[in-house]
């Protein structure tokens, strides 16, 4: 046995052990997401959410939503905001050093007028230039922040200083919330007595296409275009699927940063979003779980699978391959910060499952995927293993994909069903068949250059250039 | 290891995969279907009952105690269980939206139609969101006579079960439902309490003796709704057990309490939360100068000044607007403190004189 023999086999039965595990941990979380979700919907057939809605005793939430450049479309934004149905709540939008007429646009929107707000700075942001309120009562919930640009992290940060409430709830600006979003991501943090529930997470939707008006949802469809399409179904997998199971497990390290709520105080004591990542929102939460460990503080991190908040994807190529650019990097960055806990049982779940989870099957699949990818076709090439065993072995990969594609189909169908006609769902199940030839290569590409990136020290965050949603009826 | 990745036996798993990938897709598509079904079927059973429902309430002839006549559709169409659910929510729904002899009758229809049967049959289900389900709709239909069976369950190890026991309990007693306070060895979480708390409001306030002992229960979670109850209500009697709550392990109980002081307060309260709060924390600390500006006692005016020191830009703003509300030369107070410090005070006097919130 030569030494080219002795390589090819450790990387072959490496990627051979690794692609077995990753497709029994894919077998698990689709088992077992059932349950939670099962557990969840059970649940909300008798809960009466009207009881919350009038009620005043229910905790007190903030909602933060940042906005750098949105001029076209932050009036409608805010207004959906503003329409969430809960009684104790104050919406924060940060105007993160916009370039164009945002803020112009927001104090002419909503009649704002400078006042002197005295910021308790609590967690260290750029300044701030000012802070508005509305002279007219019925915007009395409406709070707006002008600050120098700082990033996203840096206006969330801003955001929970000048926040009054319990509970942050921090969003993307062009997130069309559903009514009742707010009283369900509440409850979570009303159910547990013995542990303190720090992260509430709600599932995020694909936007595009459906018709949206005055900032409220009004019909849902299918994305038309083949991008979006995908990604809904990729969001379906990951939220569906993937989520709810980490829940179960209180294993999750992510709440997405479109739409989350978190406990203020867990969230000042931790120090708030960091500045130094693209990825804040995951590197939040990874922050407050070890926070909650290392003082020996029982807590949970929670996710509902309801459909609450509806975003527009990227529906081109490059800014599709941007954002996927800069997930990687933020992941990377993430694990690189708290390597510390990386298989150290003193962090319990946390360091001996989600973390190790996330380093082996998110952080490097792309890059094991794309060089494994290359060795077998050098090793075919070389005739180490037949084509015969290439072709084969591919075929079962995508075969499987399919099965946990076509699962999440059919949870998605039987639980929410938001893609109610016949047709649709059949759409959804070709954009299936194509996605690991065009979708998965692409986004495998991207994650791949997103190390390169990092290493390269780019930080740039990767604009989303929006097409805005169908408002036609 | 190399037989497992022969070309044979991967044949064998894309096969497996191909057929489960049918599979899957057949069920798919049989469930889009039987969910199309089921819309037509209850959409019809909806016109007809909802018509049916609307006659009997507005039927001077229909009398409640008085049996009537289901048509022979809907006795049809009741032998199905879903079908049977789909009509018994329909009736739920009308009885949450109407009150007093309309109220009445659907009660009545309820109880004619065989539902409340329906309802037990569910209570006795050794499934856990069945039987809650159960214990909600007896509930919501006010059946009296099933105070006991759904009373044992009020101490429930299952959570969902025991909430809409407790709640059933309380919707139908009133105050007096709050007996199984007595008995819980389980948590009441917070959505259970806000629920309780909501109920109680469709009622007028009875004597609630066991205030006390309840106050100095075990479970952290009684004394937790006990203290919210103290407060809404302002039993006055209890303040020197609540008193003893500011002393409580648990920090959430300690904020209750001051929270709960500030509205039976006498004339000892501001001098305890005073002494107190060199003992708490930030989230009490604020909590008690929040709670204290409420109070209308000029004495605290020194202490509110004294806090205008603290580190803490929070608590130092709160103190400010404190001293404000709590005494008449505050706002004068914070001025001579601005022009003389300006830095650390010009912000937030600017701040409390323009009525902001914190």
């Amino acid at each position: 046995m030569n030494w080219l023999q002795i390589l090819s086999d450790i990387l072959t039965y490496g990627i051979f052990v690794y692609s077995v595990a990753l497709l029994l941990l894919y077998i698990f979380v689709g088992v077992y997401s059932i349950g939670e979700t099962r557990k969840y919907i059970h649940k909300n057939s008798f809960t009466d959410y009207r009881t919350l809605a009038s009620s005043t005793y229910i905790p007190s939430m903030s909602i933060i939503a940042p906005a750098y450049n949105e001029e076209a479309s932050v009036i409608e934004n805010v207004r959906s905001l503003l329409s969430a149905y809960y009684s104790n709540v104050e919406v924060i939008i940060v105007n993160d050093g916009s370039k164009d007429n945002s803020l112009q646009k927001l104090i002419e929107a909503y009649e704002l007028e400078i006042i002197p707000f005295f910021v308790c700075n609590q967690l260290p942001t750029k300044p701030v230039r000012g802070v508005y309120k509305s002279k007219n009562a019925v915007y009395k919930k409406l709070i707006v922040v002008d600050k120098e640009n700082g990033g996203k992290a840096d206006a969330l940060n801003v955001g929970i200083n000048i926040s009054s409430n319990d509970y942050v709830v921090c969003i993307d600006v062009d997130c069309v919330l559903a009514q009742d979003a707010l009283l369900r991501l509440a409850k979570p943090f009303l159910e547990q007595p013995k542990v303190r529930v720090i992260a509430t997470g709600g599932v995020v939707r694909v936007a595009n296409s459906c018709i949206v008006q005055n900032g409220r949802l009004l019909k849902v469809h299918l994305p038309q275009k083949y991008l979006p399409r995908i990604q809904s179904l990729e969001y379906i997998r990951a939220f569906l699927l993937g989520r709810m199971a980490w829940s179960r497990l209180n294993g999750l390290l992510l709440i997405s940063g479109a739409f989350g709520a978190f406990d203020k105080e867990i969230v000042i004591k931790c120090g708030g979003y960091n500045h130094h990542t693209v990825g804040e929102d995951m590197e939040l939460v990874v922050r407050m779980r070890r926070y909650m460990e290392e003082n020996k503080q029982p807590y949970k991190v929670s996710y509902i699978p309801d459909p609450l908040c509806w975003t527009e994807v990227p529906s081109n190529y490059n800014t599709l391959g941007r954002q996927r650019n800069r997930w990687m990097r933020g992941t990377i960055e993430v694990m690189k910060l708290h390597r510390k806990i990386f298989f150290n049982p003193r962090y319990g779940y946390l360091g001996m499952l989600s973390y190790p989870y996330w380093f082996f099957f998110e952080m490097l699949a792309p890059v094991i995927e794309f060089f494994g990818t290359i060795v077998f076709v050098i090793s075919a090439c070389l005739g180490v293993i037949s084509w015969q065993s290439f072709i084969v072995l591919l075929l079962f990969i995508i075969s499987f994909g399919y099965v946990y594609s076509i699962f999440g189909i059919l949870m998605e169908v039987t639980t929410y069903n938001q893609y109610k006609r016949k047709r649709d769902i059949g759409k959804l199940m070709l954009a299936v068949l194509l996605e690991p030839f065009l979708f998965h290569p692409f986004i495998v590409w991207h994650s791949v250059k997103g190390y390169i990136d990092l290493i390269r020290k780019n930080k740039s965050w990767g604009e989303m250039t929006r097409e805005g949603f169908d408002q036609s009826i | 290891m190399s037989a497992f990745i022969q070309p044979h036996y991967l044949w064998v798993a894309i096969t497996v995969f191909c057929i489960l990938i049918l599979l899957l897709t057949g069920a798919i598509f049989l469930y889009l279907y039987r969910k199309k079904s089921i819309f037509f079927a209850n959409a019809y059973i909806q016109k007809q009952f909802e018509e049916w429902i609307s006659a009997c309430i507005l039927d001077d002839t229909v009398a409640v105690n008085q049996s009537i006549v289901v048509p022979l559709f809907l006795q049809q169409q009741l032998k199905n269980v879903r079908k049977k659910q789909f009509a018994l929510n329909l009736l739920l729904q009308n009885k949450r939206q109407l009150m007093g002899f309309a109220a009445q009758k659907i009660i009545f229809l309820y109880e004619e139609l065989g539902f409340k049967q329906y309802s037990i049959q569910k209570l006795k289900s050794r499934t856990w969101h069945i039987k809650a389900r159960g214990i909600q709709e007896l509930y919501l239909m006010e059946q009296h006579d099933m105070l006991n069976q759904i009373y044992v369950y009020t101490n429930n190890k299952n959570e969902h079960i025991r909430t809409e026991a407790q709640i059933a309990i309380v919707r139908l007693l009133g105050f007096a439902g709050l007996r199984f306070l007595d008995i819980l060895s389980h948590p009441l979480n917070e959505w259970g309490q806000i629920n309780l708390l909501e109920q109680l409001k469709q009622f007028s306030l009875t004597p609630m003796h066991h205030l006390s002992k309840w106050l100095c229960s075990n479970n952290y979670t009684i004394v937790l709704f006990v203290l919210k109850l103290v407060a809404v209500y302002q039993q006055f009697q209890t303040h020197d057990v609540v008193v003893n709550c500011l002393h409580h392990k648990h920090e959430k109980i300690r904020t209750q309490a001051i929270k709960t002081l500030a509205r039976i307060a006498n004339e000892h309260t501001a001098t305890i939360l005073i002494t107190h709060y060199a003992n708490e924390k930030f989230t009490n600390k604020k909590m008690i100068l929040e709670q204290l500006s409420t109070m209308t006692v000029n004495a605290k005016a020194l202490f509110f000044l004294a806090c205008l020191h603290e580190e803490n830009n929070v608590l130092k703003l709160i103190a400010a607007k404190a001293l404000n509300q709590c005494s008449q030369g505050g706002i004068n107070v914070l001025q001579e403190k601005a022009v003389q410090y300006p830095k650390d005070y010009e912000p937030i006097y600017l701040h409390v004189k323009s009525g902001i919130g914190v």
